[in-house]
């Protein structure tokens, strides 16, 4: 696993960003990984440490016997021991009254063997009190620490068993007394090994034993005690103890050593002693006696070395504990590590970063599946690409279809516009035309009357102050009403106009040439013009096209049209020379061209051009830059109407201020149905 | 297993291997001898603090000694042990039965060492085993050795046939201890001049009872009243060159013929072995009496010789001390 390499988290920075939702999806990315982590490591944790705990346990639970047992050896043998101490201590006690039964009766004195016994009480102080029997069982001789020596008292022992039992054993121990209830006492009573020697016998203080038993050590808290055959507390460190007389026969110790089992290998784990403490004890019997030595250990010192070695083994266990959990994270990061950088990989690719690869060299099957991520990844952006530029194009397509549609929509609207304008006017102009005749007529007649009364005023006899006054306001009245009919006339020809734009139906429509009707409607508005201002002047120029052909029209329709939209020229390059000077020389040309079942007349000039604001508006009914009183506004909305609505075909323009301006009318050859009885809508 | 188990089996573990001492706590021992005062430095009261040093004790370190005598006054004992117990005594040990007696309704613990007698007969405790109350301490069978010093006595003068005995008659225990010498002397054919003594003037008295009626020998039942006046009653022996027995070594070694009794030092040792499980937390009414297991025969030969008197070589084998 040396070749591993993991460069995902290390070649891009967190803060790159991704294509659309890419950086999304990242928010549960840390429990993700924490979640596999840590699974990964229990796992690992769980093995380790149940191999560790097995193992641990099987130690601790052979180290626990092995202590326990030879704990329990060391006791016994420490029992042993106190026990033979016990034993010596009673056996010297023995071995000395043996000198006192080692002549027969009849030698020596009574003094002497008084004097003997009183040395001896010297010598030994747990007797307290020694006694000598003859052979016959009489006591002749008593010595005591507190009392009167005694000589021949004459009591008969032939029959106590101190006597008899020492004679037919040579040793008797007696039982274990208490004097005045505290002191613990016993007999001890030895034969000689002549039978005429007598027996000896002596009260021994058990108290001394204290002095053995306070001295045995037993660990540092342990301790030891004597119980005789009756369970009964003879010698303990603790001596007031022994003076209280108490029985040790109801601690299961005790009882189980008193039953028989004082010299097995037995230990009364966790007894608790006479003084309430748990303790670990051992017997062995203290020969030649009936009694039985108990070795007692607290159970905390005597397990204190057991518990050190556990808790050092629980010590070693967790920290092999902790290593394995550092292992396991060690060996996780690396197992997870490549699934993580996979993931991450997975995510950005998911996220539509397809350029993302995933570079993983652990050489496994980890590293075959980020190449076939990898694969996957460029497969996706090549497919990507290519749907990328297929939806471009249809977009392109779309948002030409939709221009298209907006600009259908817009002259649509346009025509309906115009469409109900144009009844409009019609009314109107019905309505004024009346009033109209009324004026131009009443005026007309004015004015011939305003001549007569001139007339009349010549013949008449006036002074001359007054005459020159009725010249004068004669001359005002009639210069009034020449304006009167001027205007009128004018008023009438926009009615004229306005009847013109709405009325229904214009002639026939016929098959015509268009280059004729072009070339007359030219000559017609050169002529119409220079009539009306004679300093007029223009280059006319003409391109028609020879295949031009016919196209079914009305004549006198399009020949307004085409007049309309010349005059309009001659003013606009008019305006411009007026403009720019002399050296100006105002053109317009004419043009057709064969568009297959279309024909184009094209009619452009060199004047001002029309600015955009214009443009927008030129096709709306009365919409004029002239001055007022020169233009209607109505030319190319009429215009407009007969192209669009009457023939079926299209006028656009093309401008360009201080250059140029040229008017495409667009005719189909043939008139479109619903317009071939020739009425206007 | 947790981790949380691992901490405590080694923290279990370490306990085991640090078990906290308890703070050290300086005791205050007291001591009570009614005939002659047992400061620090005086032979009693050296013999106290040697014994309590076996059991860790150190005066200065963690034990403080104090000692009152009312030289022989029995009324001033209570109003002492009072003062004892007032300046802080966690135990007092004391001589003899009439400051038993006062000791018993002081309320703070007792142990008696030396010179009680008998317990249980004089009404002390109900019994050696369990003495109850706040006393405990060795018991003297001192009354019952009154004929072994009769029969020592004998040994020493075996013409022996009247024996004087002094004692003080107004202290309880020492008049019982006196009866039973008397009985067991009648009971052994002497018999018995009774010179009880209340006083020191009594004394002359007692002495001059002596001139008159010629005992063959001395015994003195030792109390304070006694003790107090021995070197009186050695001189007297001396000058009559009467034989006399004492109940304790130290009045052997003091100038006394001889003695026969319980070990001074044993009864001190276990005294203050006691005095260890009454600091320790014990009751003292649940620590049994104990009996003295040693009995040592002192003869004073210095005095003997001034006597002219000789020592039997028998009695002197079996001397445990022989004074030169
Ligand atoms: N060739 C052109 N050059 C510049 N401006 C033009 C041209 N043709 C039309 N226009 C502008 O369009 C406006 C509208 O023209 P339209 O023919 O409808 O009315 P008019 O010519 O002003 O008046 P009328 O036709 O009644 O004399 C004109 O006022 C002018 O501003
Ligand atoms: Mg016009």
């Amino acid at each position: 696993m040396c070749g591993m390499t993991i460069s995902l988290h290390r070649d891009m920075p967190e803060g790159r960003t991704f294509a659309g939702a890419g950086a999304k999806p990242r928010a549960p990315s840390g429990s993700i990984r924490g979640r596999l982590f840590t699974k990964y490591v229990a796992l690992f944790v769980v093995v380790v440490g149940i191999a560790l705990l097995c193992n641990g346990v099987f130690e601790a639970i052979l180290y626990y016997r092995q202590h326990k047992a030879a704990l329990i050896r060391i006791q016994h043998h420490q029992a042993v021991a106190a026990a033979a101490r016990i034993g010596h201590f009673v056996k010297e006690i023995e071995g000395q009254l043996g000198w006192t039964v080692q002549l027969p009766w009849s030698a020596g004195s009574i003094e002497q063997r008084r004097f003997d016994a009183l040395r001896l009480l010297r010598q030994i102080p747990a007797i307290t009190e020694l006694a000598q029997v003859d052979s016959s069982g009489k006591e002749r001789l008593r010595v005591s620490r507190l009392a009167e020596d005694v000589l021949d008292s004459g009591l008969d022992l032939s029959n106590d068993p101190k006597f008899t039992e020492a004679m037919a054993h040579k040793v008797y121990f007696g039982p274990v007394y208490f004097r005045r209830e505290s002191e613990p006492y016993m007999t001890l009573a030895v034969a000689g090994s002549r039978k005429d020697a007598g027996v000896s016998i002596a009260e021994v203080n058990l108290k001394l034993i204290w002095d053995v038993i306070s001295q045995i050590k037993v660990g540092q808290h342990g301790q030891a005690y004597v119980v005789d055959a009756q369970g009964r507390l003879i010698a303990h460190p603790d001596i007031s103890l022994v003076l209280r007389n108490i029985d040790m026969s109801k601690l299961p110790q005790v009882q189980a050593a008193l039953a028989g089992n004082a010299d097995g290998d037995e230990n009364f784990e966790g007894a608790k002693n006479i003084q309430g403490r748990q303790v670990l004890t051992a017997a062995a019997p203290v020969s030649p006696l009936p009694w039985i030595m108990f070795v007692e250990l607290p159970v905390e010192e005597a397990y204190a070395s057991l518990y050190t070695a556990l808790g050092r083994l629980a010590a070693v266990l967790l920290a092999a504990l902790v290593f394995a959990m550092l292992a396991g994270m060690f060996l996780a990061r690396r197992m997870v590590g490549p699934i993580q950088v996979l993931r991450a990989g997975a995510e950005r690719i998911g996220g539509g970063d397809f350029s993302q690869r995933i570079a993983i060299g652990t050489g496994d099957e980890l590293e075959g599946l980020a190449n076939q991520f990898n694969d996957m990844g460029a497969r996706l952006q090549e497919s990507y690409a290519d749907l990328e530029n297929k939806v471009e194009l249809r977009t392109r397509e779309l948002s030409q279809s939709l221009q298209d549609l907006h600009a259908a929509q817009d002259r649509l609207i346009q025509t309906e516009k115009l469409a109900s304008l144009g009844q409009l006017t019609a009314g109107i102009a019905h309505e004024i035309k009346n009033p109209l005749n009324f004026v131009n007529n009443f005026s007309a007649v004015s004015s011939e009357l305003v001549e007569e009364l001139t007339d009349a005023v010549k013949a008449a006899h006036v002074d001359g102050k007054m005459r020159e006054e009725i010249d004068e306001l004669t001359a005002m009245l009639k210069g009034n009403l020449e304006k009167i009919v001027q205007h009128g006339r004018r008023a009438d020809s926009i009615v004229k106009n306005m009847l013109l734009h709405s009325r229904e139906g214009s002639g026939e429509h016929r098959a015509a040439d268009i280059n004729a009707i072009v070339e007359e409607s030219l000559n017609l508005a050169y002529h119409g013009a220079r009539a009306e201002r004679p300093g007029f002047n223009v280059t006319l120029e003409r391109a028609y096209d020879p295949a031009a052909g016919t196209v079914d029209l009305y004549p006198q329709e399009i020949t307004r049209v085409l007049l309309n939209l010349i005059s309009n020229g001659f003013y606009a390059s008019g305006k411009r020379k007026a403009r720019v000077g002399d050296g100006f020389e105002s053109t317009l040309r004419a043009s057709t061209k064969n568009l297959g079942d279309q024909v184009e007349i094209r009619i452009r000039d060199n004047g001002t051009g029309i600015p955009k604001d214009v443009r927008e508006k030129m096709f709306n009914p009365f919409f004029t830059t002239k001055p007022a009183g020169e233009g209607t506004g109505l030319g190319l909305s009429m215009s407009h109407d007969i192209v669009v609505k009457q023939h079926g075909g299209r006028i656009d323009v093309e401008t360009e201020p201080d250059a140029f301006t040229e008017f495409i009318i667009t005719l189909p050859r043939t008139l479109p149905a619903q317009t071939d009885t020739g009425g206007r809508p | 297993m947790r981790r949380r188990e691992f901490l405590s089996v080694l923290g279990a573990a370490a306990l085991l291997g640090s078990k906290a001492d308890a703070a050290p706590r300086t005791y205050r021992l007291a001591a009570m001898n009614p005939a002659f005062p047992m400061p620090e430095g005086s032979p009693f009261g050296d013999i106290i603090i040697k014994a309590m040093a076996k059991y860790g004790y150190v005066v200065g370190q963690n034990l403080i000694y104090d000692s009152l005598c009312p030289m022989g006054d029995v009324a001033k004992i209570a109003p002492m042990l009072a003062e004892l117990k007032s300046r802080g005594a966690d135990a007092i040990i004391i001589i003899g039965y009439p400051t038993a007696v006062a000791a018993k309704a002081i309320g703070i613990p007792i142990v008696a060492a030396v010179g009680l007698g008998d317990p249980v007969a004089t009404g002390l405790i109900q019994s050696q085993a369990h003495p109850g109350g706040n006393l405990t301490g060795i018991s003297d069978v001192a009354a019952m050795l009154s004929t072994k010093r009769l029969s020592l006595l004998k040994e020493l003068s075996p013409k022996l046939r009247k024996v004087a005995m002094l004692w003080n008659k107004d202290d309880l225990g020492m008049t019982q201890r006196y009866a039973t010498s008397a009985k067991s002397a009648e009971a052994m054919g002497f018999s018995v001049q009774a010179l009880g003594v209340a006083e020191p003037d009594d004394f002359e008295e007692a002495f001059a009872a002596m001139k008159a009626e010629h005992p063959d020998a001395i015994l003195m039942v030792t109390d304070s009243l006694t003790n107090l006046n021995r070197k009186r009653v050695f001189e007297f022996a001396a000058a009559r060159k009467l034989p006399a027995i004492y109940e304790y070594d130290f009045l052997a070694r003091d100038g006394g013929l001889m003695s026969y009794g319980p070990d001074i030092g044993e009864s001190f040792d276990r005294a203050a072995a006691l005095v260890d499980r009454i600091f320790k937390g014990a009751n003292p009414g649940d620590l049994p009496f104990e009996e003295p297991t040693r009995y040592p025969l002192v003869v004073n030969l210095k005095t003997a010789r001034a006597m002219g008197l000789e020592i039997p070589p028998n009695l002197l084998a079996l001397a445990d001390e022989v004074l030169e």
